[in-house]
């Protein structure tokens, strides 16, 4: 069996990374397609984010938050379940912990920067953990669709996000929609040269852990992965997988919350969302790559955030739109989720070791 | 007063016309058994396409052919990846979803040389508002029903054509039939995986219309993410209405009312932040209690289910006899 075992892990390792590098070669082929100057702009998609600190820096920028996020979407998604409330969480919770900051008459003003954005964190994280309730609760006690209920919840509070922020959080001397400025004791500050790279990361790599903890080595880790696997054989082992579903999901919109905590509170200097950030559905697309097992989280993570800055520094340095490379998203996410891809080689490996396994049993007999 | 409130009651069914299409094109897929999540890629395509090719040929029809085709073509690659490589359709909807918005920016990128909108460069055809003759003097109906869109009149008409095509055409029959439980319909000789694309289809060529009102009959160009999230508006619809192609109309209706009421308020109200958030509240509100409602009537079968099966054999039947949903 451990043979079998092992040729499954090695078919999706496989999976992941010629998918990866069918995407990324198909990305750069259509890039000299249409490029002007196609060695040039070749150059700036592949180490083009490497090439200053400030890249790099946009680079780890957008790494902290997907570390997080895609830890969260790995609970939601390894359950089977479409919980996308991940987007609406990242917009909603760090407003509410905005509104805490601001709204405690200085209290928080005073306090040393390690104990704000402790309540800070604790704070996303509850509201992103009590939000992500609603879709599990349409969906496992009222039997209904809880990737409607998310979508739809998404705008909503998107909507009652940037109401909170008008009414009660809006800095009226600037002349677009935000909040006054946060005080330096409750930011995550740049690591080095004033770029994006900022102190989140160790907040991301602690989530990273604990997610790593509570998904392989804890009872509700288990269960939930039990629970993927096969709901009957967890339902008639004595699991209780509404409960298994319930956590993975309030787990993962706690992530949530606090990818947006970090993000909000490390990118920017003042609570500015207008639009949905589109965190969420990447934390989806990195737990996709990552095969739903936290453990190859950070690779993914960065793979999809050096996509997004190439494509950045790509925009910047040629004709080539940004949008060029959300295309070839649509490629990726074919080929590396795509249960058919490799499946008949897979499946003749599979069968000819059975049948040795088969024969050596009977010649022992 | 009362050209008032009928030129509001034209501006809700003007309004509520791109979400009647994309429900009913959730209707579909979703008798099949299917989320349709895709929606906004298929009216993103078709919005597009649809002006480009009106604008270059200077025909109608041609725009409106090759705007549901590029639909067409977006859902058969959607259906290629789902159904024949076997990637989640919930997961490849929304990669379509993200990529079409990419690759439509890209298209009007590379052909106008601009990332916001087509209305410099391709001088698109529209679909013209129809005045009905007799209906145009009513005193009150004639402001409200005459005069509208052609797209808009197509769309009261579609209710019908799904109605129909679900309930009175074998296509239908075995649509529904797949829906309800697809084992069972393959055991008597379809093939859920074609019906399924089928639907798909013929939901993306419902799609394309609502996608196409928006950029060939409200307006003449293509704005990028022309769709603004009414794809998963009407998606939400057809899910209140339980996939019944009448009451996902009505329900588009009550959410052009309510997009309409925030329109007019505006002029009003500073904070008109919140009331974008109310049709949303409501609507999850609406879900939440519409899922226990079915959850009960389920029981509710189930229960009088079991009741007849111990009449019948006359002994008890075990308690966890489960609805196949559940």
């Amino acid at each position: 069996m451990k043979r079998v075992a092992r040729v499954e892990f090695l078919f999706e390792f496989l999976r992941v990374i010629l998918g990866l590098a069918i995407a990324y070669l198909f990305t750069l082929l259509a890039i000299v397609f249409v490029a002007e100057n196609p060695l040039e702009a070749v150059r700036e998609f592949a180490i083009g984010p490497f090439l200053t600190t400030r890249r790099f820096g946009q680079i780890m920028g957008k790494f902290i938050p997907y570390l997080i996020s895609g830890c969260g979407m790995c609970f939601i998604y390894a359950c089977g379940r479409f919980n996308l409330i991940g987007e609406g969480i990242v917009n909603f919770a760090p407003c509410i912990a905005a509104l805490a900051l601001f709204g405690t008459g200085g209290l928080m003003m005073n306090l040393p920067l390690p104990l704000n954005l402790l309540i800070l964190l604790v704070i996303c994280a509850v509201v992103g953990g009590a939000v992500a309730s609603v879709p599990a609760f349409c969906r496992e006690t009222l039997g209904g669709n809880e990737t409607v209920v998310s979508i739809i919840m998404n705008y909503m509070l998107l909507y009652l996000s940037m109401y909170l922020l008008k009414r009660f959080l809006s800095d009226k001397s600037q002349s677009f929609l935000c909040s006054k400025p946060f005080p330096d004791n409750a930011q995550f500050h740049s690591l080095f040269a004033n770029s994006n790279f900022h102190s989140g990361i160790y907040i991301s790599a602690i989530c990273f852990i604990i997610a790593c903890v509570v998904f392989y080595r804890t009872g509700i880790g288990q269960k939930i992965r039990i629970s993927e696997a096969n709901v009957s054989f967890a339902q008639y082992s004595g699991i209780r997988s509404i409960a298994a579903m319930y956590a993975a999901q309030i787990i993962g919109g706690v992530f949530m919350g606090i990818a947006g905590c970090v993000d909000v509170f490390g990118l920017y200097t003042r609570y500015q969302y207008s639009a949905l950030t589109n965190i969420g559905m990447d934390g989806l697309i990195v737990a996709v790559i990552a095969r739903k097992k936290p453990f190859f989280i950070p690779f993914a993570a960065f793979v999809l955030a050096y996509i997004r800055t190439s494509a950045v520094v790509l925009n910047l340095a040629t004709s080539i739109p940004y949008e060029f490379v959300n295309m070839m998203q649509a490629v990726l996410i074919l080929f590396v989720a795509a249960q058919g891809f490799l499946e008949k080689p897979k499946n003749r490996i599979i069968f000819r070791i059975s049948r040795e396994i088969e024969a050596q049993k009977k010649e022992g007999v | 007063m009362l050209t008032q409130i009928a030129s509001f009651l034209f501006s809700v069914i003007r309004i509520s016309t791109p979400i009647m299409f994309v429900a009913l094109c959730a209707v579909i897929s979703e008798k099949a058994g299917l989320l349709n999540m895709a929606a906004e890629s298929m009216m993103l395509m078709s919005a597009l396409i649809g002006v480009i090719f009106s604008a270059i040929t200077q025909s109608l029809l041609i725009g409106l052919i090759a705007g549901a085709m590029s639909s067409v073509l977006v859902t058969l690659f959607l259906c290629f990846a789902t159904f024949v490589m076997k990637v989640d359709l919930y997961l490849m909807s929304i990669a379509m979803n993200l990529a079409l918005s990419g690759a439509t920016v890209y298209i009007m990128y590379m052909t106008t040389g601009v990332k916001s909108n087509t209305a410099a460069t391709f001088a698109s055809k529209t679909m013209p508002n129809f005045i009905i003759p007799v209906i145009q003097d009513i005193p009150f109906l004639g402001r409200l029903i005459s005069g509208h869109n052609g797209f808009t009149y197509i769309a009261f008409l579609m209710v019908f054509i799904v109605w129909f095509l679900l309930y009175r055409t074998k296509i239908g029959l075995r649509i529904r039939a797949v829906g309800q439980n697809p084992a069972a319909a393959e055991s008597v000789g379809i093939n859920p995986r074609l019906i399924y694309t089928l639907s798909f289809c013929m939901a993306a060529v419902i799609a394309s219309l609502g996608g196409m009102y928006l950029s060939m009959g409200y307006q003449s160009f293509f704005i990028r993410d022309i769709t603004g999230g009414r794809g998963f508006i009407g998606m939400s619809a057809s899910t209140i209405a339980n996939a019944n192609p009448a009451i996902a109309a009505v329900i588009s209706i009550m959410f052009g009312l309510a997009e309409a009421v925030t329109n007019y308020l505006k002029i009003y109200i500073a904070d008109t932040h919140l009331l974008s958030a109310l049709p949303y509240m409501i609507m999850t509100v609406l879900i939440l209690l519409l899922s226990a409602v079915r959850k009960r009537g389920r029981e509710q079968i189930a229960r009088e289910n079991k009741k007849r099966l111990e009449q019948q054999s006359g002994s008890a039947v075990p308690t966890n006899i489960k609805m196949r949903d559940e």
